[in-house]
């Protein structure tokens, strides 16, 4: 999809960041170390970021840099999740999430114990992929059906869950690391979302709503 | 822990594991299973098998700890191993330690020598001896003095040395001061407020290898830099003063650029 790089230079040309800052945001992890990408250029070894990841970013930070602290922001974009426990009436009145989609986490799943972040993911999910319009209840279920069991995956690497649709037929994939996916001209892929992502919309909102 | 037995092996013994007041091996002895104790202490050959949870533990013999060790106070003066992750709030090194793990602390004091096969992670870190992390090393402050190697990165807020430090990754911090006696090296170096400057002592002058003891790195970058004895490939930053000793294939400044001192630059470039 977007493999355009920006160099470090131009980074903090473009953004109005210094070196120490940098520095400082990467070993808060706001920046994950495999972004840094080293390329050989004719004045010697240069470092490049995936440009949109890195602007993107960088734009949070600074938005967000006024009302949080550094640890704060590293808790918002790190992939693994806090020990919270959320009662259910705090996140449905909260708006955070639909009681429409709680109630369909709940049929699906037969649950019986407290909410953990993870759980709470997989809710915000399912909202999301109804309030599109572009997903089905089924699809849904086949998606919370293969991120359950699934979660050391989740936690460890960058994944992306797919839907697509062939022939009226949908499936759903969990591709983590992903460089290139490609699929036949068939296949349509009905949703593409970085479960990375989905977690640092929720706990952006779970900690600003603080 | 009142109420509890103390545990104390004399000569050649061994026990299984449990809770206790204060285990104590002197001599021969080996602890099979989990321990949990207020002190824990080590004074002969002594070895554990098993997680070891304590308020303190001293090791003053030789001891092997085949598990994990947290404890608010962990007290090295001998020859020890341990075979898994050392959390503690004050780690003291004085004589010889391999950790296998991770180590986590609080404070972390080294007078002696210590290899750390895995990460380590503390706030305030005192180096007077030999520190080797074969992982990564993250925290607030470094202050070093004797020598520390350093396979990944170092990454921390504040970093002074005044010995001699290897870093195969990045060194990063916001203030970075480095007072050159020894050669020292890493590849990158990174941060806010960077400063090299060699210190000199009346002994150095003597000693003819004087003129090659520097700093090498292969890239700098800061917002304000001051290098003396530094050779890097490329220093880059806002405001850049190249005083003594230096040889830089290139600079590039954002700000202002002075050279002061007896040093090679081969290029500088306002950008």
């Amino acid at each position: 999809m977007d493999n355009e790089l920006i160099s470090k230079k131009d980074l903090l040309d473009l953004k109005g960041i210094s070196y120490g800052q940098l520095y400082r945001w990467k070993r808060k992890n706001l920046i994950p170390e495999d972004w840094f990408i080293r390329k050989s250029t004719f004045t010697g070894q240069e470092t490049f970021f995936p440009k949109e990841k890195i602007l993107q970013r960088i734009e949070k930070i600074q938005e967000m840099k006024e009302d949080l602290s550094l640890d704060d922001l590293a808790e918002v974009f790190s992939p693994t999740v806090g020990e919270v426990e959320f009662s259910t009436e705090n996140l449905v009145g909260s708006g955070v999430i639909s009681e429409m989609a709680f109630n369909f986490f709940m049929d699906i799943r037969n649950f019986n114990k407290n909410f953990e972040f993870e759980d709470i993911i997989q809710v915000y999910l399912i909202d999301q992929l109804l309030a599109s319009g572009d997903v089905n209840r089924d699809e849904v279920r086949m998606v919370l059906d293969l991120l359950e069991g699934n979660e050391d995956l989740l936690r460890s690497k960058p994944t992306e869950i797919f839907i697509t649709r062939k022939f009226g037929v949908s499936s759903s994939l969990l591709v983590s690391n992903q460089e290139n996916v490609l699929f036949d001209n068939a296949t349509k892929v009905v949703i593409k979302v970085a479960y990375g992502s989905i977690a640092e919309e929720l706990k952006s909102k779970l900690i600003g709503g603080k | 822990m009142d109420g509890l037995r103390d545990l104390l092996i004399n000569g050649n013994g061994s026990s299984g594991g449990g809770e206790f007041e204060t285990v104590k091996i002197n001599g021969h002895g080996k602890i099979l299973g989990d321990l949990k104790c207020d002190f824990f202490n080590i004074n002969g050959h002594g070895s554990t098998v098993g997680n070891v949870d304590a308020q303190k533990v001293q090791i003053d013999g030789s001891g092997k700890i085949r598990g994990n060790v947290t404890a608010k106070i962990a007290k090295i003066e001998g020859h020890s191993s341990i075979h898994g992750n050392v959390d503690a709030a004050r780690l003291d090194v004085d004589g010889h330690a391999t950790i296998t793990g991770k180590v986590t602390a609080t404070e972390l004091d080294i007078d002696g020598w210590v290899t750390i096969e895995d990460d380590a992670k503390a706030e305030e870190t005192r180096i007077d001896g030999r520190c080797k992390v074969k992982g990564n090393f993250t925290g607030k402050e470094i202050r070093m003095d004797g020598i520390l190697t350093v396979k990944g990165n170092c990454e921390v807020e504040s970093f002074k040395a005044d010995g001699k430090f290897d870093i195969d990754g990045l060194l990063s911090a916001d203030q970075i001061e480095i007072n050159i006696f020894w050669s020292s090296k890493s590849k990158e170096i990174g941060g806010q407020s960077i400063v090299v400057k060699r210190k000199i002592e009346l002994l150095n002058k003597l000693v003819s290898a004087f003129k090659t003891v520097q700093l090498t790195a292969d890239l700098i970058e800061g917002d304000t830099i001051e290098l003396n004895a530094t050779k890097a490939k490329i220093v880059r930053g806002e405001d850049i003063v190249i005083g003594d000793g230096c040889e830089i294939d290139l600079v590039e400044y954002s700000g202002t650029y002075i050279e002061n001192g007896n040093s090679v630059v081969r290029k500088a470039v306002k950008i």
